[in-house]
């Protein structure tokens, strides 16, 4: 599904989640995959618990990042893209 | 066989009373609660009414209980309860049965109870266990001999189970340990006496009674035995990417599909970030056929710290 500021995003049930270090840790159980976000990824993931407007999400990281608009929503939609191909998430247009 | 009542034994914080003697594990001297899990001698249907074949040896049904079939060997049908069935080929000998008993069935009962096993030899190293995993042949045994003779206990041969919750502890298995007739000799011992692993195989028991341990330890590091890769050199290098860690705790779980087929893999996953974010791992790099003296100091030395 293409992302737009519209699009409403949201983490797919269930994946097992833990802390290591700087790292939070996931662990899709039924694909048997590990994932490792670092800082800014994990505070992108966090907000995605409740669904969420992809443009609420950028503004809400403007807040608390430093960096150009056009930037943060480059970055932001590039691992959304990611989250969604390994089935992290589900994309609402 | 005999089937007098023998002494009940202590497997891994379990009471254990069993059918066949148990000559591997320490004495139960602990309070006078039930058996945790009991061993009989019996027959066991072929399959499972409604069990689920996980590989050719091994099923397991809705309830949890699994069956086990050892070509060779016996069946050994293990209930969620700790109700240990075996039905042995007329032609496996005990120590075959002990042995399968005593691996596979306890890879499957700690499965049963959410507990992670690692497929790891381990020892006691400055208060703390100390564990070496590492694929079969890579030296796990003979390293955890080794430290045996210079009057380490040892905490576990092929099964070293993780106690639930923090901070990471291992409950002690038993202080046998499967030795190639090589790794006797070359500590200056001899096979003779030993009972044999498998019939006709060059492996044997080897036993310190002595030096088991009964209480539960912390989990002081882990040691994954590696061959070297082309163009890399012996040594030990600490594994610091988590997610390293996390896929070599995976690799190293005793039995993985078990656990998942039983539905436990987030108390997996917690004992494993548990032991990736308070646990040092290192990949120890040696030729495994190599002299294992020269690895014996250096890895005392960092664990001590």
């Amino acid at each position: 599904m293409p992302l737009s500021p519209n699009s409403e995003v949201v983490r797919r049930p269930h994946p097992l989640e833990a802390a290591i270090g700087d790292t939070q840790v996931l662990l899709d159980v039924e694909q048997g995959l590990y994932f490792g976000l670092n800082a800014v990824a994990s505070s992108i993931w966090q907000r995605l618990e409740q669904p969420i407007r992809v443009g609420d999400l950028c503004h809400s990281l403007m807040a608390e990042y430093e960096g150009e608009e056009a930037r943060i929503e480059a970055e932001v939609f590039a691992f959304l893209a990611q989250l969604e191909a390994q089935n992290l998430i589900d994309i609402r247009a | 066989m005999s089937v007098a009542p023998l002494t009940d034994g202590l497997l891994c914080g379990w009471r254990i009373r069993s059918a066949i003697a148990l000559p591997e594990l320490l004495e139960w001297q602990g309070d006078d609660r039930p058996p945790d899990l009991t061993v009989r001698l019996g027959d066991v249907d072929e399959h499972l009414p409604e069990g689920r074949t996980l590989s050719p040896f091994l099923e397991i049904d809705g309830t949890g209980t699994g069956l086990l079939q050892v070509p060779e060997v016996g069946r050994f049908l293990v209930r969620p309860s700790g109700g240990i069935t075996i039905a042995p080929q007329p032609e496996a000998s005990a120590a075959e049965i002990r042995l399968f008993l005593l691996g596979s069935v306890l890879g499957l009962v700690c499965h049963q109870r959410a507990l992670l096993p690692l497929h790891a030899s381990s020892v006691v190293i400055d208060g703390g266990a100390v564990a070496f995993c590492g694929p079969s042949g890579m030296g796990k045994s003979t390293l955890a001999l080794r430290f045996a003779r210079r009057g380490h206990a040892v905490v576990s041969d092929d099964v070293c189970v993780l106690d639930s919750g923090g901070p990471a502890r291992v409950r002690p298995s038993f202080p046998r340990l499967k030795l190639w007739r090589d790794a006797i000799e070359d500590a200056s011992l001899s096979p003779e006496g030993l009972e044999r692993n498998r019939r006709g195989q060059e492996k044997y028991h080897f036993l310190e009674p002595e030096a088991g341990v009964r209480d539960s330890l912390p989990l002081r590091a882990i040691f994954l035995l590696r061959r070297p890769e082309r163009g890399e050199v012996e040594g030990i290098e600490r594994l610091s990417a988590p997610l390293d860690i996390l896929a070599a705790l995976e690799a190293e779980t005793f039995r993985l599909p078990v656990g998942r087929a039983l539905g436990t893999e987030k108390a997996l996953f917690q004992a494993r970030t548990l032991i990736a974010s308070t646990v040092p791992v290192y990949q120890l790099r040696r030729q495994p056929d190599a002299p294992p003296e020269r690895w014996l100091d250096a890895i005392a030395a960092i664990v001590r710290g």
